[in-house]
């Protein structure tokens, strides 16, 4: 057991509300986290491993030595312990696992944290603090070093990227994703994401200045770096903060209305620096809607004049007249909505397939239409695969794919063109963009006029 | 026997204002939820028959279920 100043078992003093305890969500504990400024990945909690057969002893110290109300996984049908439904307990033992689960404050409280030192006769062989698990994230941005200051950085790198290619298969292994298509080579090369290459985004001149982009989707994380100091008004339409903790909404806004020059060697991920974003929570943070919120962010936008409405979501059916109307009022307000197509490989989803909203298909790196890309009535396609962007913090930056990454960069453009002339709203920006799209050799009701560009 | 009740889209004609149609559903029994005035939709919810009932006071041209919105959760293709 673990080592103690004292023989007594100490009583625990009243836990405050914490928000690591066991019974806490994923959701309390990281909102906590950001709050504090904690970028450590830990939840406040803590795992205890027991030695090979001696989870009985540890969960008897833990009740006995610690005073812990200690919740047993054999407790409860099948070892199926949720654990919003171990209130009042301290800890919670895995006993097929050998592991417990220790609440922040009871771990704190009775000394039982990773800074303990752990006698040798102690049942328990380590206690580590818990992490928050992401998905992976994958940057390219080390290679981007590469060829830095060569005449011709994207020969260099092309050749750099061929020798590593045949020195990792002489080797045997996969080593490092080597790029395919010229557009991420290029992107190595010019210091952005091979979508924002595509779309002719780095040369132009514009910003997005004087713009609004209204992004309607999971919310934003309101405290991302990247985005300090910019023009930011948020509201949220499904009852939970508008802090983005699902992940979909920071990426998108990061897309459409990214930084200019992210910090450290970044990419530029982001198309409209200087719009004014319009962060609207009508998904939860489990994506989806909630009652009415997706047509509540809609009324929203037009409410506050937003340019460019960008929407990456929707669901497989059919035209609804409600989102017609809701595209026509925007239009009629010199406004335009944008929607992706979806990504069932199968007809437009709603609210893309209303004649008034402006559907996005998705295209690859090697602008050929994504498999999963929602074909028949698309207006315009964008990048849509492997997408690099912002996410919530800790984590800053991810990788996606889907329709979704594609309607932002459509987003972005339409407010760099938007930017360039005060007739280029509703109706008439939807025209400049498929009247200056890159054409595409794939049929329109894939790619629609093509691959939005940049001005 | 009432229907279960569904979440339903009222979308507006636009020939009588919008608020004297959510009265008009109010006291036809529609459970008026939002009365978007920017884009011209009134959202509530009620069963089959008052989706019916609706469908029938003036300044509404169309009442559909809301079929709802989603990215799915982290992770999948969105």
């Amino acid at each position: 057991m673990a080592s103690r100043k004292t023989t007594r078992p100490r009583k625990a003093a009243p836990a405050p509300v914490s928000s690591s305890h066991v019974s806490s969500s994923a959701e309390e504990m990281m909102l906590a986290a950001l709050a504090r400024g904690d970028d450590t990945f830990h939840t406040g909690r803590f795992v205890a491993t027991f030695k090979e057969g001696a989870v009985t002893a540890g969960k008897q110290a833990f009740t006995k030595t610690h005073g812990m109300q200690v919740a047993d996984a054999r407790d409860y049908k099948n070892q199926a312990v949720t654990l919003d439904n171990v209130s009042g307990a301290d800890a919670v033992v895995f006993p097929e696992i050998g592991v417990a689960l220790i609440g922040g404050d009871a771990a704190n409280q009775r000394g039982l944290t990773a800074a303990t030192e752990i006698d040798a006769d102690s049942a328990i062989a380590s206690i580590d603090p818990e992490y928050f698990v992401f998905h992976h994230a994958v940057t390219d941005a080390f290679l981007r070093t590469l060829g830095a200051g060569s005449p011709n950085p994207g020969e260099y790198l092309r050749g750099f990227l061929r020798a590593a290619e045949t020195i990792a298969g002489d080797l045997g292994g996969a080593g490092v994703p080597i790029p395919a298509s010229d557009h991420e080579v290029q992107a190595l090369a010019v210091g952005a994401t091979w979508g924002l290459v595509a779309c002719k985004v780095p040369p132009s001149t514009r910003s997005g200045a004087g713009i609004k982009v209204a992004v309607l989707d999971t919310g934003f994380d309101l405290g991302h770096p990247d985005f300090a100091g910019r023009t930011i008004t948020s509201a949220t339409f499904v009852g939970q903060p508008v802090q983005d903790l699902h992940s979909h909404g920071t990426h998108c806004i990061g897309t459409s209305c990214g930084p200019l020059a992210p910090a450290g060697s970044t990419p530029r991920y982001g198309i409209a620096y200087r719009a004014a974003i319009f962060a609207g929570k009508v998904l939860s943070n489990t994506g989806t809607s909630v009652g009415g919120s997706v047509l509540a962010g809609m009324n929203w936008a037009v409410a506050n004049k937003c340019q460019v409405i960008s929407m990456s979501l929707g669901s497989q059916s059919s035209v609804q007249p409600y989102y017609t109307a809701a595209g026509q009022s925007a239009l009629n307000n010199g406004l335009l909505m944008i929607a992706a197509s979806g990504n069932a490989a199968g007809p437009t989803g709603s609210p893309a397939n209303s004649p008034t909203i402006m559907s996005v298909a998705a295209v690859d790196t090697n602008l050929t239409p994504a498999p999963f890309s929602d074909f028949g009535k698309v207006e315009i396609s964008g990048p849509g695969v492997n997408i690099f962007s912002s996410v919530p913090r800790p984590t800053l930056y991810g990788t996606k794919s889907g329709t979704s990454m594609a309607t932002p960069h459509v987003a972005g453009c339409a407010a760099l063109w938007a930017e360039t002339a005060a007739t280029l709203r509703g109706t008439a920006l939807w025209n400049k963009l498929r009247q200056t799209a890159k054409p595409l050799p794939f049929p329109s009701t894939q790619v629609g006029s093509g691959l939005v560009q940049a001005p | 026997m009432a229907t279960k009740e569904k979440d339903w889209v009222v979308t507006a004609s636009g020939d009588r204002p919008l608020a004297d149609v959510a009265k008009d559903l109010k006291e036809g029994g529609f459970k008026v939820a939002q009365v978007l005035h920017d884009i011209g939709l009134i959202t509530g919810y009620g069963g089959d028959d008052d989706a019916d009932k609706a469908r029938k006071v003036k300044g509404v041209k169309d009442v559909s279920a809301n079929v709802g919105a989603g990215v799915g959760p982290p992770g999948r293709k969105t």
